[in-house]
């Protein structure tokens, strides 16, 4: 298999692909990289919901905690590189 | 993506078709020319079939394979189309592409038995082509593929039949299914209902994790205000619940009521039922007066032959010889005869007119009394005489003159009388007949019904938009309420260490939730405003007319607030695609549509049109193959497959000569000999496939009509 997945993380829309990523530049860049994982967690939930995967809710609550648990991390190490 | 060949097999009469496409991208187009009935749909449902499987098919279940294939013998169905995708991705601030050569292949076994097909199960394979062979994709990476690249969804917008497209507007078909037709490729191409989804997903997941801060936290005000943000959001979600409901609700209905006011319509067409009643009750009573008008004048007729004047006209010639004979009686002075009053007057005198005394008791009064006696017995007949002599030959003459004249007058006018109203009697009669045979086709009943069940719908309808109103008045409300309930618990969410992560999962959620709306609301806005105007330019541009033009018919075109597309005249009246916006320019409209929408929402696939040119000429034709053949900066990947006839070629050739990179002829062998000129020599019914272009032919596809165009013959 020389496909990977990475590379059809899309649905055929581009047009609102973009505006999406737009849009996720006027959102608060809380760590470095957030914005990125923001428009990656809505590219699956577009992609879950364009292929109508019955997996999609969960996945969708995988993202979020995996997002939350990201912004955690992140803030606790922004929090300690300031206290050092 | 591209598609670069097709190889079918064994589908309907494409027994072994080849055909390679255009993937330059300086000419995107490729030309099947081929006549009506000369497998074109078949073609384009090989493709669809291809791509999709059973489910685009009219008939899922239809035979595929071809009407001559020997029954029980197994038939495999097959097609091949090669692809080329690119694939985009940013690497930094680059946008980088990289094309992929795949394999589409799908394939079912029939064993047919008259028209059933006794299908096994239908296969479908992507293969990925590289250096080294061609290598299968798993199978869940192979159906996104295909779902991204070339989505079962938007078939319609990509497969495009000149007819079938007409949907979008043509007044042939319902504004419901007009509106319904054009909302949804709005909203599926800009992705406005992926975007509701994902809202709606978003939704459900924040309410989820406000229960998770509630059972977690240890404040009792953080407690309270997500309860309350629970509940309202609760009530937020089941007014949203409600309004999308009642939105459907009302959308049926009035489907329904369109559907209920066609059939009664349909019905009515005759006539509506108290017009066709009080059409007949007229028609009726008015035969009742001419059948008493016609006895009347039966009656006179009757009468007519019952006047004297009759008789006397019957009885001329007999009378003429009676009168002839009195008044030979009065030439001989037979008649008139007076003697009896003479002598009664002498005898009264007493004296006769001789002088001799007629005193009482004499002799010669006794003499005068017995000749009055005797004369009395021959005066009866001569007075009889006389009296006829004297009156009624004198009436029978003026008769004669004037009464038969005016009988005959009379006769004659009750006659035409007659005439007329028999006639009358004769086309009321028939016009009572057909009402009572309208009547009959006209279930009173059933329009009562009808009716009844429209206007309850239309009560219904109005009932629903209130309780819509209220609903969203109750959503617009909850909203700020929410947004200030949602500032305290942040707060509160801060100081409480326990739902740490639950606050950051709150944080991200808010951040996607603001994504997915203000790009919703950027969809539904600006991008739905842009693929109104662009429609306007192109269809603008397709049919030649400039708004600064003084005798221009059209001002322009334009998407509505309910989806509809409408076409709009210098004094800014909306005109009926239908009947007042011409066959072509009909088309032209549709392509404008479609190819906007494409544009502005940039899904990008091959677009595959049948007869795109039918009913249109001169330079409109022209103008609009040069839009769809037209290569713009923005088109990464355009590709355009025309089914055209060489009828629709004609005139275009030049275009065609510029745009096309591939260009090849369909032929079906049953053509000959009544449109092909040479013998095919096939053993059976089938399509064939020659690789003349659309300025040749050959001995292969060389037809009847091919005199009236100025083609080239090719030697194969």
């Amino acid at each position: 298999m020389t496909t990977s997945k990475k590379k059809l993380l899309k649905v055929p829309q581009e047009k609102l692909l973009k505006v999406m990523k737009n849009k996720v530049k006027n959102i608060n860049e809380r760590y470095p990289g957030y914005r990125d994982d923001i428009a990656e967690a809505l590219y699956g939930t577009f992609r879950d919901e364009w292929n109508s995967s019955h997996k999609s809710s969960q996945q969708f609550s995988r993202r979020i905690i995996a997002l939350g648990d990201r912004l955690k991390d992140k803030l606790r190490d922004t929090f300690e590189d300031e206290l050092k | 993506m591209k598609i670069s060949a097709a190889r079918i097999r064994n589908f309907k009469l494409l027994r072994k078709i080849d055909i390679n496409f255009s993937v330059d991208p300086q000419k995107p187009l490729t030309i099947i020319r081929a006549e009506n009935g000369s497998g074109k749909t078949s073609t384009l449902q090989a493709f669809r079939w291809a791509f999709h499987g059973n489910n685009v098919l009219e008939e899922p279940g239809v035979r595929l394979s071809p009407a001559n294939w020997p029954d029980g013998k197994p038939c495999e169905i097959s097609i091949e189309i090669d692809f080329i995708h690119t694939a985009t991705s940013e690497v930094g601030n680059k946008r980088m592409e990289s094309k992929q050569h795949y394999m589409l292949k799908r394939q079912v076994i029939e064993r047919p038995a008259g028209d059933e097909p006794n299908k096994e199960k239908e296969r479908m394979t992507l293969y990925e082509r590289t250096d080294i062979g061609d290598k299968p994709v798993d199978k869940s990476i192979g159906d996104h593929l295909i779902s991204t690249i070339f989505p079962e969804k938007m078939s319609d917008i990509f497969f495009t039949d000149g007819d079938v497209a007409m949907t979008f507007i043509s007044r042939r078909f319902s504004k419901d299914v007009r509106q319904n037709k054009v909302k949804s490729a709005i909203r599926l191409l800009l992705g406005v209902d992926l975007l509701d989804q994902v809202d709606a997903c978003i939704q459900k997941h924040r309410v989820r994790i406000h229960r998770e801060i509630k059972s977690n936290t240890s404040s009792e005000k953080l407690k309270k205000i997500t309860g309350e943000i629970e509940k309202c959001t609760e009530e937020k979600n089941d007014s949203e619940k409600n309004v999308a409901t009642l939105n459907e609700k009302i959308e049926n209905m009035e489907k329904e009521r369109i559907d209920f006011e066609k059939e009664l319509t349909q019905i009515l067409e005759e006539g509506s039922y108290e017009q066709l009643a009080r059409q007949h009750d007229t028609s009726k009573e008015l035969l009742g007066e001419y059948k008493d008008e016609e006895n009347r004048l039966q009656r006179s007729h009757q009468e007519l032959f019952q006047d004297e004047t009759l008789s006397q006209g019957l009885l001329e010639l007999k009378l003429k010889q009676g009168f002839d004979y009195l008044d030979s009686l009065h030439a001989k002075g037979t008649i008139p005869r007076a003697t009896v009053p003479i002598l009664k007057e002498r005898l009264e005198l007493k004296k006769c007119i001789c002088g001799a005394d007629l005193s009482d008791g004499t002799m010669e009064r006794e003499n005068v009394t017995k000749l009055i006696q005797k004369h009395r017995l021959d005066d009866d007949k001569i007075e009889h005489l006389s009296s006829l002599y004297y009156q009624t030959k004198s009436e029978m003459e003026k008769q004669a003159s004037q009464d038969t004249k005016k009988w005959l007058d009379l006769y004659t006018n009750i006659v035409e009388q007659r005439l007329s109203i028999d006639k009358k009697i004769e086309n009321t009669g028939k016009e009572l007949k057909s009402v009572e045979a309208k009547l009959d086709k006209i279930d009173e009943k059933e329009i009562q019904q009808k009716r009844t069940h429209v206007k309850m719908l239309t009560d219904a309808l109005e009932q629903c938009k209130k309780e819509l109103y209220k609903e969203k008045g109750k959503i617009e409300g909850i909203k700020p309420h929410l947004k200030e309930l949602d500032k305290e618990q942040k707060k509160l969410r801060d100081k409480d260490e326990k739902i740490f992560n639950l606050d950051r999962q709150i944080t991200a959620i808010d951040d996607l939730k603001y994504v997915v709306s203000s790009t919703l609301e950027e969809m539904t806005g600006d991008c739905l405003k842009t693929v109104s105007d662009r429609m306007n330019k192109l269809f603008l541009g397709m049919i030649g007319t400039e708004r600064e033009q003084e005798d221009a018919v059209f001002q322009g075109v334009e998407i509505n607030d309910e989806y509809n597309i409408l076409v709009k005249t210098k004094d800014n009246r909306t005109l009926s695609p239908d009947y007042e916006v011409n066959g072509a320019s009909q088309r032209a409209l549709t392509f404008a549509f479609i190819w906007a929408l494409t544009e502005v929402s940039e899904v990008v696939a091959p677009r595959i049109i049948d007869t795109p040119l039918g009913m249109m000429s001169g330079s409109v034709k022209r103008r609009v193959l040069e839009m769809i053949s037209k290569v713009t900066d923005e088109d990464i990947d355009r590709q355009v497959i025309l089914f055209l006839t060489q009828s629709e070629i004609s005139h275009t050739e030049d275009i065609l000569d510029d745009s096309s990179g591939k260009t090849c002829t369909l032929i079906k062998t049953d053509d000959y000999p009544t449109d092909l000129i040479n013998d095919p020599k096939a053993m059976q019914s089938e399509v064939r496939l020659c690789g003349c272009s659309h300025r040749q032919y050959c001995v292969h596809c060389e037809r009847k009509n091919h005199a009236d165009f100025k083609l080239s013959y090719r030697t194969s």
